[in-house]
């Protein structure tokens, strides 16, 4: 026991004496806590986990209350950001059409739109038809909004339906019938209901007055219409067949659509990314073990330069990345059914620039560091804390604004974004050249620039 | 043409406030064995780092076979071979593939280099080892190709930095044999090392360098003419009788141990006069040990004997 004893103090008397290692102790966990308690939910805000809003773009192309009424519905929820048009840069609105909304989603602007299109009303029966155009590039992005826009549409339903429920009436039972029955109606609510405000004008009395007597602008009435629906499938299996088409969501999936393995190919960048970065980080840490063992000396004594040995370990480092990567993507092909082929070329190519700015980042902590342990300690932090906000594991609007930010700031970002755009929306060089081919180019330089100049004035070549 | 294969004029560097080298000049003759001893943390290690190009200068200048030294010269960079005191070898590859990779650095190609790689396995006495991972070879073999990694592109001038640290005596003797065969073709070496006896035996030149100094620089025997003669002499016996021991103590102080006493000469001492002294004594000869001053009571006498951390 004293032996252990013993041991154990100089396993703390050891700890103690790295100042970076005390640090990084507490630093890490307080900073991971940050990063993940704000990404999943913890800012406070009442949204239903959602830190942020999801873009979504609105159009009400059939000009009726109703659409308008659903746009508001969606207007009110937390976690959407609703847009009515194009802002520009004076900040004027230029409206949305049913051709520049889609165009937005091709141009990757926002992810998803609704539009209530001007044939909003079924042909047959009472039914609404709605437009839900998306990229669903992330499966819990998508998943949210597809609810809370079913959610917004079935709440103002009745409001929809309402004109087509008064012409249905009025075709299938007769002006006559129908005056009689509406009539008859508003004498018996009227009686019934023992409120003075409620009082419906016989001669007034369709749907539409009904449900603006009863429900005014802004009371939920979840559900309604559902029941509504059961109740008449129950009574009158012709009455059924009326309200079979009482919502349709017409989707049209502008990327993504033939994807057979639309969750991994989403995610398999981000995967890509962090297994990219802890690699070429590890293996910077090798030029520590260089410089212990003296090689530095020996190598910088011939006719080598220190520029020599750094671009020998960032062009290793970046084919070895490479290699990795590609192998990572054409395993996931033949395990998991990913479409790498039809992409290889510009796939092959993010390889090379997302694997280059992570061994430039490697290259940046080494140079920063004092030691191998450091290196690896920060490197696990930053590469955690990196992807995390990257959008790799929970979609990026769900973040606080302010990290939201910061996400953009990492490379794993525009990685991510990189390979998501080559891999589920198959786009090219051209389309992908700007911004995010280019800006993994330039982080790329600069990383290696700050690389290059610490290892000029800091210990790695003293 | 110079004489003078390395030349050091007030050469100076700090780390923050630690001051490697303050001021040092030295002078190197071509073809010399030239020893540069001193005591761990004396700058010896920087001044090799320096001549290699590894560290700039704070100031001073150091001209290489008469040209000032710089470190962005491929010329200059290959007249010198440098055998660091770490073991700096690729340990995972084989003893050949490191000679190549360094051959290739430093210019060598094709059947030129291949007869080089050959020449210094031989020289190291590694041929039969040529093919096997360096990891698998003793202290002594990793510090020999440690040498013969330095002398691929046949430099002029070699510097060794402590090149027999950690090696048993069957290694360091042939690190000598290798080392004074380069002597012999004329190559010149400097030798760092805090074995004195090291540099005895190969060095015909030596500095003693601390704090950033050079306290003294000179033939070995030549610097030893500046001591005494004599360093101490013992008498061995273990009941010597008190006259003679007090007479014993006109040549100096004597110091009484175990069977032993220990004169250190006084001023004016003559080793003759003791031996008829010794001999009218009726010592013995055999008891008799006079004991000459080494380049190591040189080097303790100018650097101290304080521990050096």
């Amino acid at each position: 026991m004293k032996a252990v004893l013993a041991l154990l103090g100089k396993e703390y008397r050891l700890f103690l004496g790295d100042k970076a290692a005390i640090l990084l102790t507490f630093l890490v966990p307080f900073v991971l806590i940050y990063i993940f308690g704000n990404i999943f939910g913890g800012s406070g805000d009442d949204n239903g986990g959602i830190g942020a809003r999801i873009t979504v773009a609105a159009l009400n192309a059939s000009g009726e209350p109703g659409g308008d009424a659903v746009i508001e519905s969606l207007e009110a929820e937390d976690g959407l950001n609703v847009l009515r048009g194009f802002s520009s840069e004076d900040g004027t609105l230029t409206p949305f059409t049913t051709d520049s909304i889609r165009q937005g989603i091709v141009d990757r602007q926002y992810n998803f739109a609704v539009v209530v299109p001007e044939d909003y009303l079924a042909d047959e029966g009472i039914g609404v038809r709605i437009e839900f155009i998306s990229n669903p590039r992330n499966e819990i992005e998508s998943q949210v909004v597809n609810g809370l826009v079913q959610k917004a549409v079935f709440m103002k339903l009745p409001q929809l339906l309402a004109p087509q429920v008064d012409d249905w009436q009025e075709a299938n039972m007769g002006l006559a019938q129908t005056a009689v029955f509406r009539e008859g109606l508003a004498e018996l609510l009227n009686e019934s209901i023992d409120d003075p405000a409620f009082q419906v004008d016989p001669d007034e009395m369709t749907f539409g007055a009904l449900l603006d007597g009863i429900l005014g602008d802004d009371v939920a009435v979840d559900g309604e219409s559902g029941d509504n629906s059961g109740e008449s499938a129950g009574d009158e299996a012709g009455l059924a067949s009326v309200f079979d088409n009482l919502l349709t969501i017409r989707e049209d999936q502008v990327y993504g659509k033939e994807v057979s393995n639309p969750q991994l190919t989403r995610m398999i960048g981000g995967y890509a990314l962090m297994f990219l970065l802890f690699a070429t980080t590890a293996s910077a840490a090798s030029l520590f073990e260089e410089r212990r063992e003296g090689m530095f000396l020996r190598l910088l004594s011939m006719p080598v330069k220190r520029t020599h040995i750094l671009w020998s370990k960032y062009l290793f480092n970046t084919s070895l990345g490479v290699a990795q990567a590609l192998t990572l993507f054409i395993a996931s092909s033949f395990l998991f059914d990913i479409d790498v082929w039809s992409h290889f070329p510009i796939l092959v190519l993010i390889c090379v620039l997302a694997a280059s700015a992570c061994t430039a980042f490697g290259m940046v902590l080494a140079a920063l560091c004092s030691t191998p342990q450091q290196t690896q300690g920060i490197g696990t932090l930053l590469i955690l804390g990196m992807t995390a906000m990257s959008g790799a594991w929970v979609p990026l609007q769900w973040m606080p604004p302010l990290m939201q930010a910061i996400g953009k700031f990492s490379l794993v970002y525009w990685g991510i974004e990189a390979f998501r755009g080559a891999l589920w929306e198959g786009l090219g060089l051209l389309q992908l050249a700007w911004p995010w081919l280019a800006v993994l180019v330039a982080y790329s330089v600069v990383l290696l620039g700050i690389a290059a100049w610490r290892f000029r004035v800091g210990g790695m070549f003293r | 043409m110079t004489d003078t294969a390395l030349a050091a004029t007030g050469l100076r560097k700090s780390f923050g406030d630690t001051v490697a080298l303050d001021g040092l000049d030295l002078a190197v003759p071509k073809g010399a064995f030239f020893g540069l001893l001193g005591p761990n943390g004396a700058g010896k290690s920087t001044f090799m780092s320096l001549v290699t190009g590894f560290q700039d200068a704070d100031d001073g200048q150091l001209l290489l076979f008469g040209e000032v030294l710089d470190p962005a010269d491929t010329a200059q960079k290959l007249r010198i071979g440098f055998a660091p005191q770490h073991i700096a070898l690729y340990k995972e590859l084989s003893a050949e593939a490191n000679l190549v990779l360094f051959g290739r650095l430093y210019g060598l190609s094709g059947r030129g280099l291949s007869k080089r790689v050959d020449a210094v396995l031989e020289t190291a006495r590694l041929t039969d080892r040529r093919g096997d991972r360096v990891k698998t070879f003793s202290g002594g073999m990793m510090r020999r190709l440690n040498i013969a990694a330095a002398l691929l592109h046949e430099p002029e001038l070699l510097l060794c930095d402590e090149p027999t640290v950690g090696v048993d005596p069957q290694s360091r003797n042939a690190i000598f044999e290798t080392l004074l065969e380069l002597k012999a073709r004329g190559m010149t070496v400097i030798y760092s090392t805090h074995y004195m006896e090291e540099a005895e035996r190969l060095c015909d030149r030596v500095a003693i360098i601390d704090h950033g100094r050079i306290l003294a620089e000179g033939d070995i025997d030549g610097l030893l003419d500046g001591l005494p003669a004599v360093n101490a002499v013992r008498v061995r016996g273990s009941e010597l009788e008190e006259a003679t021991v007090a007479a014993l103590s006109q040549f100096g102080e004597v110091t009484a141990g175990e069977r032993v006493h220990t004169l250190a000469p006084g001023e004016g001492f003559r080793l003759s006069r003791f031996h008829a002294w010794a001999e009218g004594e009726g010592l013995e000869p055999r008891d008799v040990i006079v004991e000459r001053p080494t380049l190591e009571h040189l080097f303790l006498q100018l650097t101290g004997r304080e521990l050096r951390e």
